[in-house]
């Protein structure tokens, strides 16, 4: 098979599927690669989307895909004190990632983009030196393409980013291994609330995560740190449900209906995402929240950027780094400041030591934090905080140089 | 290195975390080449599900 076309993306995920619908709206030649046969399958993902992210690229939620809607979080301290940050009304949803993925992925097909699925990359075609097409295989035989623009949103593992030579190999410290179910008989404490717990012992360098779905299902997950061998992310997660205080107890009579293995990318964004003819998006990209692995939402907006930086450089017949430019500038523009703020955050978060957290969780017990980060309490905080604990007045000054509390 | 196939998610977790590009992953598992691989032990850290184990 041969195609010639304006822009090829391989990766069929929200990123590249954003990118797709925007292009193909736009009027451009696209053709949509996946190397999977089912979209959206397996799922690797707390499924957890805020509405700020498809507003901002323009792209509806798919209504099938919506299994609950989200107000915010409570963290399990160490020691298991509640923290909540509610908004009065919900400002996010959990999903159904097999039928978000799928249903963007008809949104981008009936938008005009070319689709192949079971479609596996092999190479990446460079002539005099550019990025000019792609090779890969499947049922039919060898697949060849030819495109002005190539872009590559086929996720944290990204070959295109790896052939391109604009990522090498990840760094422990940059991912945390994860394990997750979908569960059926869920006991939550508050369906609009995701629940995170915290702790050394619970989810070295991460969390343990309960995401509500409704009707007692939830899809619940861990990711910890990269560990020496001796305990795994899995191990950790059976002991939540096995031996954890409140986890034992909400999923008590808890089935699993689905079992998920994978690892998130926490390092931040690439250094750098375009060359000439090429442009990276989503996880690829590491468009990804640093603390939460959230990526979505970015994927989503960043994706309509590249769609229409895409746009542009096809129209002006100038598909170089120095056009493609454009793409890193807005969406850097976006959400640049946001990530190095964040990772710097992670960074605090994980020198803090659970009795630290857990006295932080004490002052703020019965409190909505959404009401402190506007700043109101805070001189009362640190009035509380001083005579208490160094290290407490050491991590929130950490927020305050970061902005997160005035 | 030796991969548990029962154990092993097929998450692609040591193939990203390989400095010398020794892990391949297709969609159904990983494979290793034995030629390129050192035994150096950085994917057993990353394997969510302790499916790896290195050869001494």
């Amino acid at each position: 098979m041969k195609f010639k076309v304006d822009v090829a993306i391989v990766g069929g995920g929200p990123a590249g599927s954003s990118t797709a619908l925007t292009a193909a709206k736009l009027g451009l030649n696209v053709l949509l690669i996946d190397r999977k046969a089912h979209i959206g399958v397996p799922v690797q993902c707390g499924e957890a989307i805020g509405k700020t992210g498809p507003s901002i690229a323009e792209i509806d939620i798919p209504k099938e895909a919506i299994r609950n809607p989200i107000r915010g979080f409570r963290v399990y301290s160490p020691s298991n004190i509640k923290v909540d940050y509610a908004k009065p009304e919900p400002d996010g949803y959990i999903v159904d990632r097999r039928v978000f993925d799928k249903e963007l992925f008809i949104k981008a097909a009936e938008a005009g983009a070319e689709t192949l699925i079971n479609t596996e990359i092999k190479e990446l075609v460079f002539k005099d030196g550019k990025v000019s097409g792609l090779i890969g295989v499947n049922d039919n035989g060898k697949v060849e393409v030819e495109s002005k623009i190539i872009i590559g949103a086929d996720g944290v593992f990204s070959i295109i980013a790896k052939m391109a030579g604009l990522r090498k190999y990840a760094k422990l410290a940059d991912l945390d291994a994860s394990v997750g179910y979908e569960m059926c008989n869920v006991e939550y404490d508050d369906q609009e609330l995701m629940e995170f717990y915290m702790g050394k012992n619970v989810a070295p360098r991460g969390y343990v995560w309960i995401f509500p779905k409704g009707e007692k299902r939830a899809n619940v997950g861990i990711g910890v740190g990269a560990q020496d061998g001796a305990r795994t992310a899995l191990d950790y997660m059976k002991s939540f449900m096995k031996d954890h205080p409140i986890g034992r107890e909400k999923l008590k009579n808890a089935k699993i209906i689905e079992y998920r293995v994978g690892a998130i990318p926490l390092g931040g964004p690439n250094e750098k995402n375009i060359l000439d003819n090429l442009m990276l998006v989503g996880d690829a990209a590491g468009q990804v929240h640093p603390i939460t692995g959230g990526g979505i939402g970015y994927s989503l907006v960043c994706g309509s950027i590249a769609g229409k930086v895409a746009a542009e450089a096809i129209e002006a017949g100038d598909t170089s780094e120095r056009m493609l430019s454009n793409y890193e500038s807005r969406w850097r523009g976006k959400y640049g400041e946001e990530f190095s703020k964040m990772l710097k955050l992670r960074v605090l978060l994980e020198k803090a030591e659970d009795k630290t957290l857990d006295q932080l969780a004490e002052i703020l017990n019965g409190q909505n934090i959404v009401d402190l980060t506007a700043g109101r309490k805070i001189s009362i905080l640190f009035s509380a905080v001083k005579k208490r604990n160094k290290d407490l007045l050491n991590l929130l000054n950490g927020f305050r140089q970061l902005k997160l509390i005035q | 290195m030796l991969i548990d196939r029962v154990k092993c998610g097929v998450c692609f977790g040591c193939a990203a975390v390989c400095p010398f590009d020794a892990l391949r992953a297709t969609d159904k598992e990983i494979i290793v080449n034995s030629e390129k691989c050192t035994n150096c032990g950085i994917c057993r850290k990353i394997c969510p599900v302790g499916a790896i184990t290195i050869e001494v």
